[in-house]
């Protein structure tokens, strides 16, 4: 494993024609951290994510995963991430079980799959099909596989919604413990209260800006959501362009 | 290929696949399928081998004809379903956040699609089937060789062009010309859209060289059998540089896919129902104002998803003028043939639409009043429109107005109908496009054969 940051976004910005989705972004995440990324919707925080794992190109500025640009090498930026998207990508028409020993066939760590599966609660449904499970089980399906082979910067984008309240709890302990273990998580969300939960640091995106880049301790308790809602109003009043 | 993991997780989600739908859906296809392919072959017989009592030369003519005609059917078919594979199949979402190897993945694809779709040729000859025999089966086995050829070509032409094609979308050097060409799309989408048509155009070489041997060949010219090796030569050249393309070419492809859909998404603005006119907009002004907001989200839903289904009109239309151009008096049989086969497939699309309803459509044009189903099938209505007409363009030349009047009900009321049996169909599920392509077939044959009657021609 390199010493270098889990991920260094230096200058990025990104916009849609008339629309800036994302401007001017600087952030270090070093390893063995957990970063909580909140923003209203529309914020940027699905593009800046996307433009993280290499799906969509900044305008200007890089992005590097563990050193790597996920631009100009891809594939070896792909081995570092796991990343679980918005809308959890996977095949309906496999087992929990074949979905992850195809993964592990990709990326690596077929022997992590029955501890993820129990870990996760999907051992007793390990062999029912994608299909039939809840938006939670597929949530977690999909987040298994990004666990596999140990990567070092674990992406997800508001992967902790739809989840029952043990099942959340499962999947906090497992991030914690990844973190713990040297990985680094980005979890992105607009729910603050779990980010006050679990996050080291918090980050928050404001139309496209970064408008506020805290430790979780530094902030009073339950202080989260009122700062969040003054840095948005900050915003609004010197309005979007600033 | 076995070892392939791309490969084996498509075989165990087809296993699974068959396994949930039970086995009347693969049987009721399998079944569907021979019965089309009968059909199919009654109507290839009545309007296209006319020549099969001719002499020899005529024969090797009029064959020549049905290997361009079935091989266009085979390269188009290769270039759309390779833009499917390549570009959008339905796991990229999945593979493209993961450590993928890119050369394993595409020819995971192909040969998945050549999986899928290596029925096609025996299907063309089965319809051919009236010249074995008529004729004799050496000049059945021509022509099934002629498709061949063509196919083998089309498959690795298909492919190197859209992995090329990843290529185009992001050069600067090709950016004016896109420019020029992309209309309302983003520029990458440009490369894409045009893709198929390069695969056409560049297969014209090889499908002049199958017709040649066809014809050569039945003429006692047995030289001429050699042009079928440059199909096959070809293509075994253009196989080998797939792996060195797609090396480059999938990763990239992800990326330039999300742009393309981020760009759509991104063009949240309400001013867009009035700004971007697209094909048929001006058809809306001549309904009720409570009806239009809703038929030109359905208008803007086919066309920005399924252009190329609603372009195949035209294609389709021009194809039933070509067959109806006659002065005998099969002419208006084979134009109406045609048109109902047109009609058929481009009203097929409402199975896509019911699927794939884009989000940016619905902040665009969010739902509005007016019975939602019931202006679907007014805009199935208006995409057919160039099958109907130009179809019965050629009847009205040489039949008279009466026979035009004719033709023009006939094909307007089957497309009325069908367009609503149609979004009916899309709402039944796994059954629909079965319980569809039975209606449709059955009115297929039966209209033909019934307007045949009134006109006196062969039925």
């Amino acid at each position: 494993m390199s010493q270098a940051p889990a991920a260094s976004i230096q200058g990025v910005h990104r916009s849609f024609g008339r629309v800036r989705a994302v401007i001017d972004i600087n952030l270090q995440i070093p390893r063995g951290h957990f970063v909580g990324l909140i923003g209203h919707n529309g914020a940027g925080k699905s593009t800046l994510l996307r433009m993280m794992i290499g799906l969509l190109r900044p305008d200007r500025g890089t992005i590097r995963v563990g050193g790597i640009d996920v631009h100009a090498d891809p594939l070896n930026a792909r081995r570092k991430i796991g990343a679980v998207p918005e809308q959890p990508a996977v095949y309906e028409y496999l087992t929990a079980r074949e979905w992850l020993d195809f993964v592990a066939d990709v990326r690596g760590g077929a022997d992590q799959i029955e501890d993820l599966l129990q870990l996760l609660d999907l051992a007793g449904d390990a062999d029912r099909l994608i299909r039939e499970f809840s938006q939670g089980m597929r949530r977690k399906a999909a987040l298994a596989a990004a666990l596999l082979g140990d990567p070092e910067l674990i992406v997800l984008d508001e992967s902790l919604n739809g989840l029952d309240p043990p099942s959340s709890a499962r999947v906090k302990g497992l991030l914690r413990a990844k973190v713990d273990a040297g990985a680094s998580v980005l979890l992105s969300t607009h729910v603050v209260d779990t980010v006050e939960r679990v996050a080291d640091r918090v980050v928050m995106l404001a139309h496209g800006r970064v408008v506020a880049d805290e430790l979780a301790s530094d902030l009073p308790a339950g202080g989260l959501e009122a700062l969040f809602l003054e840095r948005l109003e900050q915003t609004r009043r010197s309005g979007p362009e600033a | 290929m076995f070892s392939n993991p791309y490969m084996r997780v498509h075989r165990r989600r087809a296993a699974h696949r068959r396994r949930s739908r039970g086995p009347w859906v693969g049987w009721g296809r399998a079944l569907l399928s021979l019965a089309a392919l009968g059909v199919g072959a009654i109507l290839v017989r009545g309007v296209f081998l006319d020549f099969l009592g001719e002499s020899t030369a005529v024969v090797g003519q009029g064959l020549s004809g049905m290997v361009l005609r079935l091989g266009l059917v085979l390269v188009g078919m290769a270039a759309i379903d390779m833009y499917g594979a390549l570009l959008r199949s339905e796991d990229r979402d999945i593979l493209a956040i993961l450590p993928v190897e890119p050369v394993a993945v595409v020819l995971a694809a192909i040969g998945r699609l050549i999986l899928r779709r290596v029925w096609v040729v025996p299907a063309c000859g089965v319809l051919l089937v009236p010249v074995a025999l008529e004729v004799g089966i050496w000049p059945w086995l021509l022509a099934v060789a002629g498709l061949i050829s063509v196919q083998v070509f089309a498959w690795p032409a298909a492919a190197c062009t859209l992995l090329l094609s990843v290529y185009v979308s992001e050069s600067t050097r090709w950016a004016p010309i896109l420019d020029l060409i992309r209309g309302p799309n983003p520029r990458e989408q440009a490369a894409f859209l045009y893709a198929p048509g390069i695969v056409l155009v560049v297969s014209a070489l090889i499908l002049f060289a199958s017709m040649s041997a066809v014809a050569g060949a039945i003429s006692g010219h047995s030289s001429a059998l050699l042009l079928l090796l440059i199909g096959p030569a070809i293509g075994v050249g253009l196989g080998l540089l797939v792996p060195r393309l797609a090396r480059g070419a999938w990763l990239r492809a992800a990326v330039v896919t999300t742009e393309i859909d981020a760009r759509w998404e991104a063009l949240r603005d309400h001013d867009e129902a009035s700004r971007g006119a697209v094909y048929l907009d001006w058809s809306v002004r001549f309904f009720p104002p409570s009806w239009r907001r809703r038929l030109r989200h359905e208008l803007r839903h086919g066309w920005r998803g399924r252009r190329a289904w609603l372009m195949a009109a035209w294609v389709l239309g021009l194809a039933g003028a070509a067959a109806g151009w006659t002065e005998a008096a099969t002419g208006p049989v084979r134009a109406l043939s045609v048109a109902v086969l047109g009609v058929a497939l481009v009203a097929s699309v409402t199975f896509a639409l019911e699927r794939d309803e884009p989000p940016f459509l619905r902040w665009w044009l969010p739902d509005g009043p007016g019975p939602r189903h019931l202006l679907r099938a007014l805009a199935v209505l208006l995409w057919v429109q160039p099958v109907v007409v130009l179809s019965a363009v050629p009847v009205g030349l040489f039949a008279g107005l009466e026979g035009f009047g004719l033709a023009l009900l006939v094909g307007q009321t089957y497309a009325m109908a069908l367009a609503f049996w149609a979004v009916v169909s899309a709402r039944l599920g796994a059954l629909g496009p079965v319980v569809y392509a039975v209606v449709a077939l059955a009115s297929g044959l039966l209209l033909p054969l019934g307007y045949g009657l009134e006109f006196g021609g062969p039925s």
